[in-house]
C-alpha cells in the first residue's frame, strides 16, 4: 500500500493580472506509506491546502489547474492500483472517501447543520456501499464509538448540539468508516483548545496503530507535527524545502527555514531560555515569492546571497544518525552535508 | 509589596442566567467566574491559562467592566474600579488586545483614524486630521510598522500587522494594564515570534503590566512571570512560572502540563 506523488506542479492564475500564473505547488514528490504518518507543515498561505486538495483533483477550478506530475496509489484492500491524474470521472468520484478521504480544519464548513450526524454518516456510507439501510446505520454506531462519542445515544444530534471537538471526531468517523487507505488531515486540531487538540491528535494515532491507513498530516505548528508523525515535510511557497526524519529535523534542521522556524517556537530549540528574544523571521510570505528565478525563502532568509538568485533544487542526502538509515531532502544552495547533519 | 499592586480583583463571580430550551420555566445558571481573587503587580505578565469555556475572556470583560460583576470588588492602584467614575479615567488605564486581528479592526476605516480613535475619545489630542495623522505615525512607529501603512485599510494588511494595529491602538492612550487575550493565537509562528518580542520590549520600556490570557503552555513559560490556573470558573492554583513548571501543586494543572510535555517532548509519550 502506498501513495506517491512525483514531479507534482499546480498553477494558480488569480489575483490582479490574470495571465500572472504562480506555480502554488511546485515540483513536489511526496510519498505515504501504510501505517505511515507523514506531516506537511507551513506557515499560512504557503500552499498547503491546495496540496491537500490538488491530491484529490479538488483544486479551485477555474483558476487553478494541474499542470503535470502523477499521483499513484496502490491499494490492496480496495484492490486498486492507478494514477489518480488518469483516473475518468467516476473512478474519481470512488477513489474520493473510499481510497481516500479527507477530513478539514474547520469541522461545521463539513458537516451539515440540519441533518443529524448518525444519517450523515449513514448516508456517506451508502453513496460507496451496497448494503441495507439497517447496516450502514449499525457501521455509523461502531464508528462513532471508536471515536469515543455514544453513537446509539449521540446518534440523532445535530452538529450544533456537540461541542468542537466532538464536531471533529464526528468528521474524523466519517472518514475513517470506509475503511479508506489514505486520510488527508488539513489542520484538523488548528481551530481547538489545547485539551480538545490533544484528544483529537491520540485518536489519529490510535487510528494510525490499529487500521495501517497512511496519512498525510497537514499542519502549521511543528510542535503537533514532532508529536504525531513518523517523516516531516517542510513546506514554504508551494515547494518543500526540507523533508526527512520528524526527530532528526527538529534536533538537526538543515535549511535555513526550518532553522528559522525552530527558533521561534518558544521551547522547541535545545538551546532555548524563556524570557529572551525570540528568532525573528523578517517579513512575512508573498505571492511573488512564489515566483521562478530565485530561492522562494530568498526575501526572508538570513544567509542569503546572490547565488540564490536562481531557481533552486532538492538535494538529497542521509541523516548522520541512526546509522544512515534516514533520508533527507534539502533545497538550499548554501547547504553541503557536513555542515549540519553531523 | 503593597503599593506595588496594580490590580486586586476581591473574591469576584459572574453568573449568567438563561434559558437553555424555549420551553424552559426555570432559568440556568452558569458560573463562568466563580469567586476567584487574585493580585497583578506593577511591571509584571500575569498569566491566566485554562482549556476553552473555563472563564478567561469572562473575566476580562469583568475587568474592563463590559459586563456586570454578580459579586465582589476589583480595585485599581488601591482604588475601587467603577468606570461611572469620570474623574478617575479608568478606561484609559485598562486596555484590552483581541485574539483576532481579523474583526477587531473596523474594515471601513484607514489605519490612522481606527489608531487615533483613543486618544481622540480621551481628549489627548484634537479630531483633526493633521493631529490624528502625526500621531498615529508616531504610534506606527513605536510598533514597527512602516508610515505608509497609515492609509492603509485593514484588509490591505497581513494578519501579524494588524495585531501590530491593534496593539498601537491599545498603547495610544497609554495605558497601565494590558489585558491580551489570545494575542499570538491566530499567527503564524514567526509572525507570532515578532509580536511576542515587541510585547516584551514595550512592557519593559513602559513599565506596563499584562494580563497573558492563552491556554497555550509553551507561551506561558516564554513571558509570563506568574501563572493563574482556571477551571470551571474557579482558580486552581496561582504560582510563579518557574514553580509552576518545576512543580504544579494542583492535579489539574499537573494534566495540563502534561499535555504541554507531549507537545514538547518526543513524540513517542503519546
Ligand atoms: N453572554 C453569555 N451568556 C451565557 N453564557 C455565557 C456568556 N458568555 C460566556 N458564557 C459562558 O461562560 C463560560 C466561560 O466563557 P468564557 O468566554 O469566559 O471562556 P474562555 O475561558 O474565554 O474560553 P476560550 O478559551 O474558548 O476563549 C462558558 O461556559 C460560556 O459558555
Ligand atoms: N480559490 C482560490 N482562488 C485564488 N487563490 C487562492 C484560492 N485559494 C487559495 N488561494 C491562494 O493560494 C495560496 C495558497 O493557499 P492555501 O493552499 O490555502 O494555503 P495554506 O493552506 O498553506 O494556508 C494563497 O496565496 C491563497 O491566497
Ligand atoms: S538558497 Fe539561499 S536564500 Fe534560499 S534558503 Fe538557501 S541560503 Fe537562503
Ligand atoms: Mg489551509
Ligand atoms: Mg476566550
Amino acid at each position: 500500500m502506498s501513495l506517491d506523488i512525483n514531479n507534482l506542479t499546480v498553477e494558480l492564475c488569480a489575483g490582479k493580472d490574470e495571465n500572472e500564473c504562480i506555480n502554488v505547488v511546485d515540483t513536489l514528490f511526496l510519498s505515504v506509506k501504510e501505517g505511515e504518518v507523514v506531516s506537511i507543515v507551513g506557515e499560512s498561505g504557503s500552499g498547503k491546502s491546495f496540496l491537500g486538495l490538488s491530491i484529490l483533483k479538488l483544486n479551485p477550478q477555474g483558476v487553478s489547474r494541474i499542470v503535470s506530475g502523477e499521483i499513484k496509489i496502490k491499494c490492496k484492500s480496495q484492490n486498486i492500483e492507478a494514477d489518480i491524474l488518469k483516473l475518468k470521472p467516476d473512478e474519481l468520484t470512488d477513489v474520493r472517501g473510499k481510497i481516500i478521504s479527507m477530513i478539514f480544519q474547520d469541522p461545521n464548513t463539513s458537516l451539515n447543520p440540519v441533518m443529524k450526524i448518525g444519517e450523515q454518516i449513514t448516508e456517506a456510507i451508502l453513496v460507496h456501499k451496497k448494503i441495507s439501510k439497517k447496516e450502514a446505520k449499525d457501521i455509523a454506531v461502531k464508528y462513532l464509538n471508536y471515536m469515543n462519542i455514544d453513537g446509539l445515544a449521540r446518534f440523532n444530534s445535530y452538529p450544533y448540539e456537540l461541542s468542537g471537538g466532538m464536531r471533529q471526531r464526528v468528521m474524523i468517523a466519517m472518514a475513517m468508516v470506509l475503511n479508506p487507505c489514505f486520510l488527508i488531515a488539513d489542520e484538523p486540531t488548528t481551530a481547538l483548545d489545547v485539551t480538545t487538540s490533544l484528544q483529537v491528535l491520540k485518536l489519529i494515532k490510535e487510528i494510525k496503530e490499529q487500521s495501517n491507513v497512511g496519512i498525510i498530516f497537514i499542519t502549521h505548528d511543528l510542535t503537533v507535527a514532532r508529536s504525531i508523525s513518523d517523516r516531516t515535510y517542510v513546506f514554504y511557497a508551494g515547494q518543500i524545502m526540507e523533508s526527512g526524519n520528524t526527530e532528526n529535523i527538529i534536533n538537526n534542521p538543515a535549511h535555513p527555514y526550518t532553522v528559522s522556524l525552530i527558533k521561534s517556537i518558544p521551547s522547541l530549540s535545545p538551546d532555548y531560555v524563556p524570557k529572551q528574544k525570540l528568532f525573528n523571521i523578517s517579513g512575512y510570505l508573498t505571492k511573488d515569492d512564489f515566483k521562478k528565478g530565485k530561492c522562494r525563502f530568498y526575501s526572508r532568509c538570513f544567509k542569503r546571497d546572490d547565488g540564490c538568485l536562481n531557481d533552486i533544487a532538492l538535494r538529497s542526502f542521509r541523516d548522520a544518525e541512526n546509522g544512515g538509515k534516514y533520508r533527507r531532502d534539502v533545497r538550499c544552495v548554501k547547504f553541503n552535508s557536513d555542515a549540519v547533519i553531523k | 509589596m503593597e503599593n506595588n499592586v496594580i490590580l486586586s480583583v476581591s473574591d469576584v463571580s459572574k453568573h449568567y442566567k438563561y434559558y437553555k430550551t424555549l420551553f424552559d420555566i426555570k432559568k440556568n445558571v452558569i458560573k463562568a467566574v466563580d469567586g476567584v481573587s487574585f493580585e497583578v503587580y506593577k511591571n509584571e505578565v500575569f498569566a491566566v491559562v485554562g482549556e476553552t469555556g473555563c472563564g478567561k475572556s469572562t473575566l476580562s470583560k469583568l475587568i474592563l467592566g463590559l459586563t456586570e460583576k454578580t459579586s465582589g470588588e476589583i480595585y485599581f492602584k488601591g482604588e475601587l474600579l467603577d468606570y461611572k467614575n469620570k474623574k478617575k479615567d479608568f478606561r484609559k488605564k485598562i486596555q484590552i488586545l483581541f485574539q483576532d486581528p481579523y474583526s477587531s479592526l473596523n474594515p471601513k476605516k484607514k489605519i490612522y483614524k481606527i489608531i487615533s480613535y483613543p486618544a481622540v475619545r480621551n481628549g489627548i489630542i484634537k479630531n483633526k486630521k493633521k493631529d490624528r495623522m502625526e500621531f498615529a505615525l508616531e504610534q506606527l512607529k513605536i510598533v514597527g510598522l512602516p508610515e505608509t501603512t497609515a492609509l492603509n485599510y485593514p484588509h490591505m494588511l497581513s494578519g501579524g500587522q494588524r495585531q501590530r494595529v491593534g496593539i498601537a491602538r491599545c498603547l495610544s492612550v497609554r495605558p497601565e494594564l494590558l489585558i491580551l487575550d489570545e494575542p499570538v493565537s491566530a499567527l503564524d509562528v514567526s509572525v507570532s515570534a515578532q509580536i511576542l518580542n515587541l510585547l516584551m520590549d514595550l512592557k519593559n520600556e513602559t513599565g506596563m503590566s499584562y494580563i497573558f490570557i492563552t491556554h497555550d503552555l509553551k507561551l506561558v513559560r516564554h513571558i509570563a512571570d506568574r501563572v493563574c490556573v482556571m477551571y470551571g470558573g474557579k482558580i486552581m492554583e496561582i504560582a510563579e512560572t518557574d514553580d509552576f513548571f518545576k512543580n504544579p501543586s494542583h492535579p489539574y494543572s499537573r494534566s495540563l502540563l502534561e499535555s504541554m510535555s507531549f507537545l514538547t517532548s518526543t513524540r513517542r509519550n503519546l
